[in-house]
């Protein structure tokens, strides 16, 4: 039998090798595009570490000025419980 | 320079007392000197957090062309007025010619598709 946790590391880094944000057809990163800002975040409103994203350092860079702006207007939370 | 900036002011406020709250800051822009190039309403939506006791506001976002010193009193304006809840104001280098993720015209739709 396989190890568990070995099989998950490795199928989540062949699926993502690349930054979801960078290249052609990747969104736009922006403080008014929530939906897109949520998905980089927890369900209480933390960003979510690039290792996990996979996101780029510049994009990653980007992604949290954007996801402060957004918290600043109350657009996402600070904190969700 | 270029200007995005976004208002939220109180949700308690009527619409038409918050339109009058718009008209008051632009006219604020105007007179210094700034043009405005871009207008949108997001329109009343949720707060994620309780501002000054408001749990809704309503929104705004011009695009305008001004002075950094057009902008100098809104911030005092929003400690000081409790129906001014949040004032964002950013350098952008081009104005954007499509509507926003946020206008109200596209997050009425989604409602409807859902």
């Amino acid at each position: 039998m396989k190890n568990k946790a070995f099989d998950n590391t490795s199928s989540r880094m062949l699926l993502n090798k690349s930054c979801p944000l960078s290249g052609k057809d990747a969104p736009k990163i922006d403080y008014k595009n929530i939906n897109l800002l949520k998905k980089y975040t927890t369900e209480k409103g933390k960003i979510l570490p690039s290792r996990v994203t996979q996101v780029s350092t510049k994009k990653q860079k980007e992604l949290s000025q954007a996801v402060k702006r957004a918290r600043f207007l109350a657009l996402l939370p600070y904190v969700s419980n | 320079m270029l200007y995005e900036s976004v208002f939220v002011f109180s949700g308690q406020l009527s619409p038409k007392l918050a339109e009058d709250k718009l008209k008051e800051t632009l006219e604020i822009i105007k007179k210094a000197g700034g043009k405005i190039l871009k207008q949108e309403s997001w329109g009343l939506r949720s707060l994620a957090y309780k501002i000054k006791k408001n749990s809704k506001g309503y929104y705004y976002m011009i695009n305008s062309e001004a002075e950094a010193s057009a902008f100098s009193s809104f911030n005092v304006k929003m400690k000081q007025d409790d129906d001014f809840l949040r004032f964002l104001n950013l350098k952008i280098k081009e104005v954007e010619k499509e509507l926003s993720f946020l206008d109200e015209s596209k997050t009425k739709e989604k409602v409807y598709e859902k």
